[in-house]
């Protein structure tokens, strides 16, 4: 009977394990603009807290005297777009981004399809530069809500996010690629690792009531 | 006075006679530079619904909206303006208009304007017209007036379906494409809506006005035959009173 409760406890807590091994790793997703293996430009979506997620901007290498003119991304269509609230929480070479938010209102230039978010710059994005946003105003907020695509245009495959360079003779625009990643949360890590240390404890004193010279019987 | 003048101020003098026939052939000379340049205007009053897809490029309702033009025998655009009358859209960019001539020259008359941002716009009335001061706004809104055809991009990314003629994608944004060319003839307007969602339309459809000078050709001709006439009378008369 014993080691039948010790081996449900035992499961349950591996059960428990598992199910908040997802839990231990905090999503992030990074748009990468421009040529693929070299992007001229990235914007790297954290989750960092409950309901809330950061959002930072490099321009990575634009050509010449090239600047970061405009980016659009998309948020979760079943969620109001306007209630996001974006707050710049850091700067590197003096960037300050005027953001807006609304469903299908934006479009980074001719042809594209519609965004809900969009940054707009001045003149001074240049290489080296980047912005952080902390973003928040949605409950549950995470990264994977913008994780969709524009809306239809003619001519034109969808995607995640685009932006818009400012070059000598114009406007380029480029789509943003998304690589989703899961890196290690501080605070998920942990709780994972006391559930451990409970099961390993469990495990401990299996082996000392088992007789001496013996092993436990197989769970 | 002299002799001379005296002579030429008799009615039935070959002087007289002669230069009687030039002050005509200037007098002819004149209506074509100004008096035979006529201004007519043409409509389809048929109002244009700029429906929306999930599938664009969407066509308008009418495509194409025609208009047909006749009666302007003899005659060459010297210049066109074309008027969209009730004008209301929910993404105003969205919109791509060509405008077909029956001689296939085509034109972009508004392709990717009124902001990049959501502007719409209701019961407007836009002219078209290459001396205009002002293109079409690309980042801002909208409004009432007259202005140049304005493109924001040299080239769409899509051809307009059809039955729109091909090439349609690099149209120039000028109407002066149709300068010396014939007006008579089914001239087609097409509109599409090459982005999801937002509708539109055009409630009271649109207008041509098309400026005419007599054909160039047509002209010299009968200012060649009218100096024809003349040389000849003038021949006969210096004939007859030689004899």
């Amino acid at each position: 009977m014993k080691s039948h409760s010790c081996k449900k406890y035992l499961v349950t807590l591996m059960a428990a394990g598992i199910l908040a091994a997802p839990a231990a790793f905090a999503n992030s997703v990074q748009f990468n603009f421009g040529p693929v293996g070299s992007p001229s430009m990235t914007a790297l979506f954290e989750d960092t807290g409950l309901n809330q997620v950061q959002l930072t901007i490099n321009a990575v290498s634009l050509s010449g005297d090239n600047t970061l003119n405009s980016l659009c991304f998309n948020f979760n269509p079943g969620t109001d777009a306007k209630q996001l609230v974006f707050t710049q929480t850091g700067s590197i070479g003096g960037v300050q981004g005027n953001v807006k938010s609304s469903n299908d209102s934006y479009k980074v230039g001719g042809g594209s399809g519609k965004f809900d978010i969009n940054f707009s710059f001045g003149s001074d994005f240049k290489t080296g530069d980047s912005v952080t946003y902390s973003i928040t105003g949605i409950p549950s907020l995470s990264v994977n809500d913008f994780l969709y695509l524009e809306t239809p245009s003619a001519g034109r495959t969808p995607g995640y996010a685009a932006g818009s360079i400012q070059e000598l003779s114009g406007l380029l625009i480029v789509q943003g690629t998304p690589q989703q990643n899961a890196v290690p949360d501080v605070s998920s890590t942990f709780g994972l690792l006391g559930l451990s240390l409970a099961a390993i404890g469990v495990l401990a004193r299996r082996f000392k009531v088992a007789p001496s010279g013996k092993m436990p019987e197989a769970l | 006075m002299s002799k001379k003048i005296m002579l030429a101020a008799r009615k039935d003098h070959p002087v007289a006679r002669t230069m009687k026939t030039l002050f005509v052939v200037a007098m002819l000379a004149a209506c074509e530079a100004s008096g035979w340049a006529d201004t007519f205007s043409f409509s389809n009053t048929n109002p244009i619904a700029i429906n929306d897809t999930g599938t664009p490029p969407t066509t308008g309702s009418l495509y194409p909206s025609s208009i047909s033009v006749s009666g302007l025998d003899f005659q060459s655009i010297s210049h066109l303006s074309i008027t969209l009358d009730g004008f209301t859209h929910t993404f105003p960019s969205d919109l791509d208009i060509i405008l077909a001539g029956p001689g296939g020259q085509l034109s972009m008359l508004m392709s990717e304007v009124g902001g990049i941002a959501r502007f719409p716009v209701m019961d407007l009335t836009l002219t078209l017209d290459d001396l205009a001061a002002n293109a079409l706004p690309i980042d801002s809104a909208l409004s009432s007036g007259t202005f140049k055809p304005t493109r924001q991009f040299p080239t769409l990314s899509f051809e307009f379906p059809s039955p729109a003629p091909a090439g349609s994608s690099s149209a120039p944004a000028a109407l002066s494409v149709f300068n010396g060319t014939d007006p008579n003839g089914t001239w087609n307007l097409f509109v599409v809506d090459e982005s999801s969602p937002d509708s539109g339309n055009i409630s009271r459809g649109w207008s041509m006005q098309i400026t005419t000078i007599p054909e160039p050709g047509n002209f010299e001709f009968a200012a060649l035959a009218v100096g024809c006439l003349a040389t000849i009378r003038m021949w006969r008369r210096n004939k007859r009173n030689n004899t």
